[in-house]
């Protein structure tokens, strides 16, 4: 701890850099692809699974959750880092409709989680610091509130940026050149579904298939919804070879 | 020998008198932390509108301390949330405070205006919060919500209907003011004439009438009631199109 | 014989212990006051009677006859300023009628105050005697303990301290009648507008060697405005739940019927009706 701090680990270094951030979203780099796509009838949020084993159970590697029922989020980083970010997001969506009987706004919802995670420092209310190190993993937002659907994207920095479609993790690149060309304004929800498989499948190292990558969508009509095993498999032979 | 003092906060509710009691060698210090500063709120939804109003005296015991101390409030410049506290004045003016600032926060949290339904819901949470040593605020609610009037009312620890009210008076005169409102707002007692077993049917009243019953009941709650008097203030928020306005008028009451 | 019946006072004590509420008696919230002039007295008071926060009354009387030549205004429980007047004057009239001579506002007083101070301050009567008499003009507080003043201007009630800044900050020696009323009315004026006990009008009384005149109403200075509408329902608003007919040959098993046209019949003040 006092080594980081004396190596600018959450100080400035003389150049103006917070290593300790810059490392975290390093670790992002290292993770598993993760891609949304918003649509004007709902988001589709994907991830691929990294099924390492044949032996590992695949429906255990949960990179996809819900937050409340209007919002979901895809992950790539540090798994672990993730969960406490997400217990935090439900908290605060439970909290806000508590309060004011309506559901949190999906900015609203990205917002609070951002200021979790700038929590390895002094609050922003002034709370005490709670972390020994900024999380490593970067969160793609999905959800619908009265502006409609919308894609967020939070990293461990605190920042956070709204999306038309966004790709995080290890193929983040090639993927994110993809939805570049790809992607306009009249997509389909359908054709969000086929977009982010498309373009997960070109970016993994495995074969894609129904057991490898998970979907999820968030609509108005449905909420958020993971896609079940049939689901997956029907999106995946849409895919073709 | 050794008196033992201790500053106890009573914890009966509603306010009672108290007196200083000795029991043996103990002395009990009291404080009364609650006032009843009289007055009366009254609110009533139209269609497209609402309605609340509130006389402008305060008062303790037989005294008046203002004549023109408002009670209905505006919780935003930019909201159609109108909230008219009555009670202990000290806590009812703490309730608004409480609320304008959560509805200015809310604002710079989420983008937007804080909905009715909202402000319904979080006042509840405020009034709760205090469950065991309440705000003595009685409080009424109104806004514009989905271009239709809406009107909450609660009790001093936070109960409310969540599907909102046509009508509600609370404070010092409500009993008086109640039994009126069920006659000309829900009609109750009314049959159509001459056909014995058929109500006459319930419809939101036009907004001049409303100000007509309003101004009625204040004007005879003034004649029977001593804390009830000296001035009348009615906020009237109307939904306009998509937007809404809010007007106030002052209505002089009797002063004696 | 006489006297009061404390038999029930085991059981309310027990009923109130179980929490039922004690009944409310009807109180003069009140402003009431009084003062000398040379020539004669003046006491003058509002007309609010209250029963806790809720008006009774809007235009009581609260001057009270003793003698032609002795007023009380009476402050407190409405029951017992009634109670206790009536009782004095009709004594006062006894002892005038057995002594052959006029009677005094020192007797009034004395036999008010002795009364009540009897009665150890249960009587909740709060009196001031006012009257011009054989020695002269005079002006008295009774308490309800039956402590008593003798003061050249008095004001009693919840409004007191209002009606006493008048006398405090206006009063002076040598008033003419005139100013004398006035300087009571104004004084009551402080009670009705400042005092939430005190309300609607100004009664006065002037009493002189030789005669009284009681002006009721003598201000009004809160009249109601008119209502914003009419409350008069159609004929056929109110349900009829049960209907029964009962003929005129069978009246009489249900009312008795006394004939009493033109004598005997009481006349009051005509109640405040709805247009």
């Amino acid at each position: 701890m006092f080594m980081a701090r004396s190596e600018y680990g959450f100080t400035f270094s003389p150049e103006g850099r917070l290593f300790q951030v810059e490392y975290s979203l390093e670790a992002i780099k290292l993770g598993s692809t993760a891609i949304g796509v918003a649509t004007g009838q709902g988001v589709i949020i994907g991830v691929e699974k990294r099924v390492t084993s044949s032996l590992l159970e695949s429906s255990s590697v949960e990179k996809i959750v819900e937050i409340d029922a209007h919002l979901g989020c895809a992950m790539s980083g540090l798994q672990a880092d993730a969960r406490s970010m997400i217990e935090h997001a439900r908290v605060e969506a439970q909290n806000h409709t508590f309060h004011y009987n309506e559901p949190l706004r999906v900015e609203s919802c990205t917002q609070a989680i951002c200021d979790l995670a700038l929590r390895f420092g002094e609050g922003a209310g002034g709370e005490e610091s709670i972390m020994s190190r900024p999380f490593g993993v970067a969160l793609l937002i999905a959800g619908y509130d009265e502006d409609g659907p919308q894609l967020y994207h939070a990293e461990p920095s605190g920042t956070f940026y709204r999306y038309d479609a966004k790709a995080i993790g290890s193929g983040s690149e090639g993927a994110q050149a993809e939805l570049q060309n790809e992607y306009h304004k009249s997509l389909t929800l359908v054709e969000a579904e086929t977009l982010v498989l498309r373009t997960l499948k070109q970016v993994m190292e495995e074969k894609l298939d129904s057991k490898n990558v998970q979907l999820a969508s968030v609509t108005k009509e449905k909420g958020f919804k993971i896609y079940k095993d049939e689901e997956m498999a029907e999106v995946v032979a849409r895919l073709g070879n | 020998m050794a008196y033992l003092h201790t500053a106890n906060i009573i914890s009966d509710f509603p306010p009672s008198h108290h007196h200083h009691t000795s029991a043996g060698p103990f002395v009990q210090h009291q404080i009364t932390p609650y006032t009843n500063n009289g007055g009366t709120i009254l609110g009533i939804t139209g269609e497209d509108f609402v309605v609340l109003a509130g006389d402008t005296r305060h008062s303790e015991g037989y005294s008046i301390n203002s004549r023109t101390e408002k009670k209905v409030h505006r919780l935003g410049k930019e909201s159609s949330l109108v909230l008219a506290t009555v009670g202990f004045g000290a806590d009812a003016l703490d309730v608004v405070e409480t609320m304008k600032r959560a509805v200015e926060d809310y604002k710079f949290h989420h983008n937007k205006e804080m909905s009715p339904p909202a402000a319904a819901q979080l006042l509840m949470t405020i009034l709760y919060s205090n469950r065991f040593f309440p705000k003595y605020a009685y409080c009424i609610l109104v806004g514009i919500h989905a271009g239709k009037g809406v009107l909450y009312s609660y009790d001093v620890v936070g109960s409310y209907s969540k599907s909102g009210e046509r009508r509600a008076a609370a404070g010092a005169a409500s009993d008086l003011i109640v039994p009126f409102l069920d006659n000309q707002v829900e009609l109750k007692n009314q049959y159509v004439p001459y056909a014995w077993e058929e109500e006459i049917p319930v419809q939101p009243l036009p907004m001049e009438k409303v100000r007509r019953l309003v101004k009625d009941a204040f004007t005879s709650a003034t004649e029977r009631h001593i804390q009830v008097g000296d001035g009348l203030q009615i906020i009237t928020v109307a939904a306009s199109g998509v937007g809404w306005g809010v007007s106030e008028e002052m209505y002089e009451l009797k002063k004696d | 014989m006489g006297g009061f019946d404390f038999s029930n006072y085991a059981r309310n004590a027990a009923l109130q212990k179980q929490g039922f509420p004690q009944p409310q008696a009807t109180s003069t919230g009140t402003t009431i006051v009084g003062c000398i002039f040379d020539g004669g007295v003046v006491i003058a008071a509002d007309t609010r009677a209250t029963s806790g926060e809720i008006v009774a009354e809007k235009n009581c009387q609260k001057l009270h006859y003793i003698t032609p030549n002795i007023w009380c205004a009476g402050a407190g429980t409405a029951a017992d300023t009634e109670f206790v007047t009536a009782l004095i004057s009709s004594q006062l009239e006894l002892h005038s009628l057995s002594t052959g001579r006029k009677p005094r506002v020192v007797t009034c007083m004395t036999l008010v105050k002795q009364h009540l101070f009897r009665h150890q301050g249960h009587l909740g009567a709060y009196l001031v005697v006012a009257g011009v008499d054989p020695t002269g003009i005079n002006l008295f507080t009774v308490h309800a303990h039956g402590s008593t003043d003798k003061l050249p201007y008095v004001t009693m009630g919840s409004g007191s301290l209002a009606a006493m800044s008048i006398f405090e900050s206006q009063w002076q020696k040598n008033l003419t009648q005139e100013d004398a009323v006035k300087l009571c009315a104004e004084a009551i004026l402080a009670g009705i507008f400042n005092d939430l006990g005190s309300g609607s009008n100004v009664n006065v009384g002037i009493i002189t060697a030789e005669k009284t005149t009681i002006k009721r109403n003598f201000i009004i200075p809160n009249e109601r405005v008119p209502k914003e509408q009419s409350y008069r329902f159609p004929r056929g608003t109110t349900a009829i739940l049960k209907e029964q007919m009962i003929s005129r040959a069978e009246l009489r098993k249900y009312i008795t019927i006394v004939d009493m046209t033109g004598k005997g019949t009481v006349e009051g003040d005509a109640m405040e009706v709805d247009a």
